[in-house]
């Protein structure tokens, strides 16, 4: 195995971990490889130009991750994920209310049988699940994809994953086929009012990637997922539709600039809530329209010496039908510069800092404007081999 | 200067600056070595530590102690080519030329990169040296070779025989298979098809060592042994006589196995010493029909124009390559050069005088070409490292579904009702 392929091998196990173990979005640049630690702390603020249009006037969250990846074998490698967040949303009237705690702790396994990597992780039901309506309302807008937050959910009942992936090479081609699969416990997300359980998902992968040469990169893929309806006192309550990613990127050096070109698309089907007469409605869930998703990012890596400094610009934009759509331009500056402990291996600190602004069009013809900040800090420690 | 537009002009040269801002030199200045002993000693895996502190023992001319450091290095991050390939250089300049093989081949399988390309001049560079140390060990049945083509179409040469106790014409019979070799690989490369980057024509230096580890037994059953240890199908062997004072004869008898049946074909070339110099190509036409020419689907190759060598030429060629093969690689560079100036368009006497050169570089320059190019392929790396994980870092965290917010329609804009209490801060809540 080249020195590329087993880069890149890390990177893909940890796309893996991030998505099996509840860590949806990774906080920072920098990858966890085996035998890492991570520490990271976020913050982000957004203030809305037009409180009256969109019904709040201000959002902010500050989340903080630690990841440890231990190899028990060869084969096999460990470890676990903990992180908490506290977001707060300001109103319109300048009123706040604060939703924070733990996301559901994750311990995971990732082993290499052969061409097979399998993944699976264990989601402890220990996160901060419950809350008031209005804290209910500021975890939601977490997972607003408009916002490149750190974190998209708080507790939601634990529950356990599982991925297996066939990676193939032939001519120079890497083709990846995956499949996984993501199961959650009952949590009570307003007190003990009811129970929710999200629905089962099943997701089928496919990657295709070619290195041109050492420095040169381009891959395709995305993913394709069905879940089982979500269940409330044992009934069927809500069906959140089929959704579906495709992305493609190419990264490339040129002398001591490396550059990443990246662009997604994510679409998310219409939720809908059962025919009347099927099943007890829960009050205030409804359907939901149908929403898309597209970002293109472009980074930069440029080596000042021997610390780089890197550049991070991305659009992303979202329309949910006949409801709204937004647009968020994201500009990021940091660095990786290397500190020392008094431990054996290598740690890194890497600050970044990043400005938001954009356009909400919402519901009924109203519009604001978005602008944010954000800052964070990762340390990252890489055991000496 | 309005203060916006200084504010540009500053932020201009400071790009500039970062711009131009260079990498630190291969070799530390003496007051960095202690801190790079200090950084290497808490993490072999720093690749730039751990050559640039070598590179600092071999300026010292410890040369130990640096080649020692590379294989310690290497022996811990076995994946780390730079690390590879300068055990290679190591293990050349210590006159390990099989351990450096291994090495280079390592390498040179690898994605291009300036360092594989590296890795395999190097391995042409050793060529000779390691043809020799092989040949034993094919003989001996310790090892196999593994073609990419169908072995039936493998072809083995060892060099031309020059027929009697004459100097010259041995000189002659060298070169002729120099160039007959050459045509013959870059004919195959072209006209086979099966990717062998080689053309499926075997060193001849290797051929011909194995030949001489063979032993005294007759032409045929010779050739039928080279064959077997060389998982050859055909083999050439080729011979130099004399008529007259101008005129030499090349007797071509080729072994092929058809089926597992052995056929033997010869053939003769007379020609004049100075008419085979100027256009090697009638010797090199017949070769080919005899060993390749008959194989389904190859194409007649367009072979190489002549280049003007001529009968002093070739003998500079001859000596080098007698000189190369006694591992007397400096005095085989001067005749090569010597052949060069006679011959300037002569593709084989500059592809031999460039390889003596490449062979002397590790031994003769140091070795900061290879320290260079090293340093320079684990720093891009590096920065490939730190560019390919940002798409985890930047792919947009679409893929956790938010339940609650999903479900009652609040993960979006303009959907942000408060029915509990809000705690005033700045005024009354919604």
């Amino acid at each position: 195995m080249t020195y590329v392929q087993h880069v890149m091998g890390s990177r893909r196990a940890l796309t893996l971990v991030l998505a099996l173990g509840g860590w949806g979005a990774a906080i920072g640049p920098a990858p966890v490889a085996a035998q890492d630690a991570r520490l990271a702390v976020v913050h982000q603020e957004y203030t809305f130009a037009d409180p009256a249009g969109v019904g709040l006037s201000g959002y902010a969250m500050t989340a903080e991750e630690l990841t440890v990846v231990v190899p028990v074998q060869d084969w096999l490698s460990a470890g676990t994920a903990i992180r908490m967040g506290r977001a707060t949303l300001t109103s319109e009237g300048g009123g706040q209310v604060v939703h924070s705690g733990l996301v559901d702790p994750t311990v995971f396994a990732r082993m290499r049988l052969g061409i097979v990597r399998i993944v699976g992780a264990l989601s402890l039901p220990a996160g901060a699940s419950t809350g008031t309506s209005d804290e209910n309302v500021v975890a939601a807008l977490a997972g607003y994809e408009l916002l490149p937050l750190p974190m998209r959910r708080w507790g939601s009942g634990g529950g356990y994953a599982a991925e297996i992936a066939v990676p193939l090479r032939s001519a120079g081609i890497e083709v990846e086929f995956s499949g996984s699969v993501r199961s959650h416990g009952e949590f009570e997300p307003f007190g003990s009012v009811f129970e929710y359980q999200l629905g089962r998902e099943l997701r089928a992968g496919l990657r295709v990637g070619r290195q041109l040469n050492v420095w040169s990169r381009v891959e395709v893929g995305g993913w394709a997922a069905v879940t089982d309806p979500d269940i409330s006192r044992r009934q069927e309550v809500f069906d959140p539709g089929r959704r579906v990613l495709l992305y493609g990127l190419g990264a490339f050096a040129v002398r001591r600039t490396s550059v990443l070109l990246r662009a997604d698309v994510y679409q998310r089907g219409a939720g809908a809530v059962p025919p009347p007469g099927t099943s007890t409605p829960l009050p205030g869930v409804t359907s939901t329209p149908a929403r898309g998703f597209g970002a293109v990012t472009v980074e930069t890596s440029t080596l000042l010496g021997s610390i780089p400094l890197t550049t991070h610009l991305q659009a992303r934009a979202v329309e949910t039908t006949g409801e709204e759509s937004a647009a968020l331009a994201v500009l990021g500056i940091g660095t990786e510069i290397p500190i020392s402990l008094p431990v054996p291996g290598r740690t890194f600190l890497s600050p970044r800092l990043s400005v938001m602004s954009g356009d909400a069009n919402v519901a009924d013809g109203y519009e604001s404007g978005v602008t944010g900040w954000g800052v964070s800090a990762v340390v990252r420690w890489e055991a000496g081999r | 200067m309005p203060r916006a537009s200084a504010r540009r002009a500053a932020f201009v040269v400071m790009v500039a600056l970062a711009a131009c801002a260079p990498s630190p030199p291969l070799t530390p200045a003496p007051g960095e070595v202690e801190g790079l002993e200090a950084r290497v000693s808490r993490s072999r895996s720093d690749a730039e530590g751990v050559i640039r502190l070598a590179a600092a023992r071999w300026a010292e001319r410890d040369r130990t102690a640096a080649a020692r450091m590379i294989e310690d290095a290497a022996a811990v991050v076995p994946d780390q080519p730079a690390y590879v390939m300068l055990r290679g250089a190591g293990r050349e300049s210590s006159g390990d030329y099989l351990g450096a093989r291994t090495d280079y081949l390592e390498i040179a399988g690898g994605i291009p990169s300036p360092l594989t390309r590296l890795a395999a001049r190097r391995i042409e560079a050793i060529r000779g040296r390691t043809a020799r140390l092989l040949a034993p060990v094919l003989v001996q049945g310790g090892t196999s070779l593994r073609h990419t083509l169908d072995p039936s179409v493998v072809v083995a040469m060892p060099r031309f025989e020059a027929e009697g106790n004459d100097p010259a014409l041995e000189r002659l019979a060298l070169a002729a298979t120099e160039i007959v070799h050459r045509d013959l690989r870059i004919a195959a490369r072209q006209g086979l098809s099966g990717g062998d980057p080689e053309g499926g024509v075997l060193d001849w230096e290797l051929a011909d060592a194995t030949r001489g580890e063979v032993g005294p037994i007759g032409d045929v059953q010779g050739m039928r042994a080279l064959a077997g240890f060389l998982s050859a199908g055909r083999v050439v062997q080729g011979s130099v006589v004399r008529e007259s004072s101008e005129s030499i004869r090349f007797e071509l008898v080729v072994l092929r196995s058809i089926d597992g049946v052995p056929d033997i074909e010869r053939d003769t070339v007379v020609t004049t010493t100075a008419a085979f110099a100027a256009d090697p190509r009638v010797v090199s036409r017949r070769v080919w029909e005899m060993v390749l020419g008959a194989i389904e689907g190859s194409v007649r190759p367009q072979f190489v124009p002549a280049s003007g060598a001529t009968e002093a030429a070739l003998q500079s060629l001859g000596e080098g390559l007698e000189r190369m093969m006694a591992g007397e690689e400096a005095p085989a560079r001067a005749l090569f050069a010597r052949g060069v100036e006679l011959a300037p368009d002569n593709a084989a006497l500059s592809t031999r005088l460039t390889e003596a050169e490449l062979f002397l570089a590790v031994s003769e320059a140091e070795a900061l070409p290879l320290g260079t190019e090293a340093l320079d392929f684990v720093r891009r790396v590096r920065t490939v490292r730190a560019l390919s994980s940002h798409d985890v870092g930047n792919a947009p965290s679409v893929a956790l579904r938010n339940g609650v917010g999903e479900a009652f329609g609040l993960d979006r804009l303009g959907a942000q009702v408060f029915v509990d209490i809000v705690i005033p801060t700045s005024g009354s809540g919604r």
